[in-house]
């Protein structure tokens, strides 16, 4: 997966780019995007600061990295109306969210997912969950703790009773 | 804290009802925190279908005691209490598919059309602990007949193939023998009728299910004991 941040950095407010205003928003670690409105209202989040007048200055993006931001900004600008030419080139562009074999790659779905979720952006929040899912689908228990680099915190005990509660699951 | 495991838990449900019941059974079993979202009700709220609700406690579905039951489970139990223990009305009993979710039925003999011309005396209507229903047809006699079940598709999941079964139990006095019985099987309206060839096996065990349609191509027939009896 490979993304290059498309906004550039502004220090300035509440402006307009001819009669689109742009909207200014600021990562955790301190990097500014100047995003037009009209994309940066695809996340709810946004919208509603935007129809409440509360989008007037800066718009601090918790737990979100200017690298993460620029990448979110990036699918924001591929899913703006008329932005692709058609919905298989848009299919074809998202399916670099498909194969999340590297840890690299999961730690970018990762650090998105958490970023849709606090913008709440519907369409990549999707793409995101059912990349991992289907990472792990038919995965083994040990396997998907290796997947996700997590180690068991339950004891031997507590780990026994758990399988054969969920026993059904461990056949075949 | 990082990774997946930085997500808030809400987050980590979401990825897990993209899943299946059976993974996520699994992801219930890898840490604390995954099996807090994996046993969550936002998960099995999505495996569950999306009209279980009426289908468990709609009008003539369910008797109401039961249902206020069923209600006062988590999402998971509810998933699992379905899939084990048919909700039944008298006429129809109703149960998910454990590893897709999906809706089977079972229609009791009372609801079928049976008819074999003008010879009813060789069916007698009675009772068996055995059965699901509380009346079962008994069948003597040689004569072919026709079985007519009735389905509204509305009742059943979206974009899945069904099979029709028929479930019987073969007496302990069957004289059929070795014998082969022909059997076809179709849509009702339709001329598009399956023949298949059933073979009995001498010691035959006393739950049965018959393959119905949408099977493999090959025309003969063994039945086999259904696991649910």
């Amino acid at each position: 997966m490979s993304t290059a941040a498309t906004a550039d950095a502004s220090s300035s407010g509440d402006t307009t780019e001819g009669s689109v205003r742009l909207l200014t928003l600021q990562s955790e670690d301190g990097e500014v995007f100047e995003v037009k409105e009209t994309i940066a209202t695809q996340s709810v989040t946004i919208k509603g600061m935007v129809d409440d007048d509360c989008a007037t200055s800066t718009i601090p993006v918790c737990n979100v990295t200017g690298r993460t931001l620029a990448m979110v900004i990036e699918w924001w600008n591929k899913h703006e109306i008329g932005a692709v030419s058609n919905e298989k080139e848009l299919k074809e562009w998202e399916s670099q969210f498909d194969t999340i074999d590297d840890k690299s790659d999961r730690d970018d779905v990762y650090d998105l997912l958490m970023a849709a979720n606090y913008l709440n952006i519907p369409t990549l929040l999707d793409c995101c969950t059912s990349a991992v899912a289907e990472a792990i689908k038919g995965k083994s228990t040990d396997e998907m703790r290796e997947f996700f680099d997590i180690k068991s915190d339950f004891d031997e005990k507590e780990e026994d009773a758990l399988r054969k509660e969920n026993q059904w699951a461990f056949e075949n | 804290m990082s990774g997946m495991l930085a997500l808030p838990e809400g987050c980590i449900a979401a990825v897990i009802s993209f899943t299946s019941p059976r993974d996520a059974c699994r992801l219930a079993c890898v840490s604390t925190a995954f099996r807090s979202a994996a046993d969550s009700d936002v998960v099995w709220d999505h495996f569950l279908p999306p009209d279980y609700l009426s289908a468990i406690s709609g009008p003539g579905s369910v008797s109401g005691s039961s249902s206020s039951t069923w209600l006062a489970l988590s999402k998971k139990e509810l998933y699992f209490r379905i899939c084990h223990n048919l909700i039944h009305n008298g006429r129809m009993s109703f149960w998910f598919d454990l590893s897709s979710g999906k809706k089977c039925y079972m229609i009791s003999a009372r609801e079928l059309d049976i008819d074999d011309g003008d010879n009813t005396h060789s069916w007698m209507w009675y009772s068996t602990y055995e059965a699901k229903f509380c009346e079962v047809l008994r069948r003597t006699g040689y004569k072919p007949f026709e079985v007519r079940g009735k389905i509204s598709t509305s009742l059943l999941s979206p974009t899945t193939t069904y099979v029709a079964y028929l479930v019987f139990v073969q007496h302990s006095v069957f004289h059929g023998g070795d014998s082969p019985i022909n059997a076809a099987v179709g849509l009702v309206g339709s001329n598009n009728f399956h023949n298949r060839t059933i073979y009995f096996p001498k010691l035959f065990p006393r739950e049965l299910y018959c393959p119905g349609e949408q099977d493999e191509d090959d025309n003969d027939f063994f039945p086999k004991k259904r696991a649910d009896g």
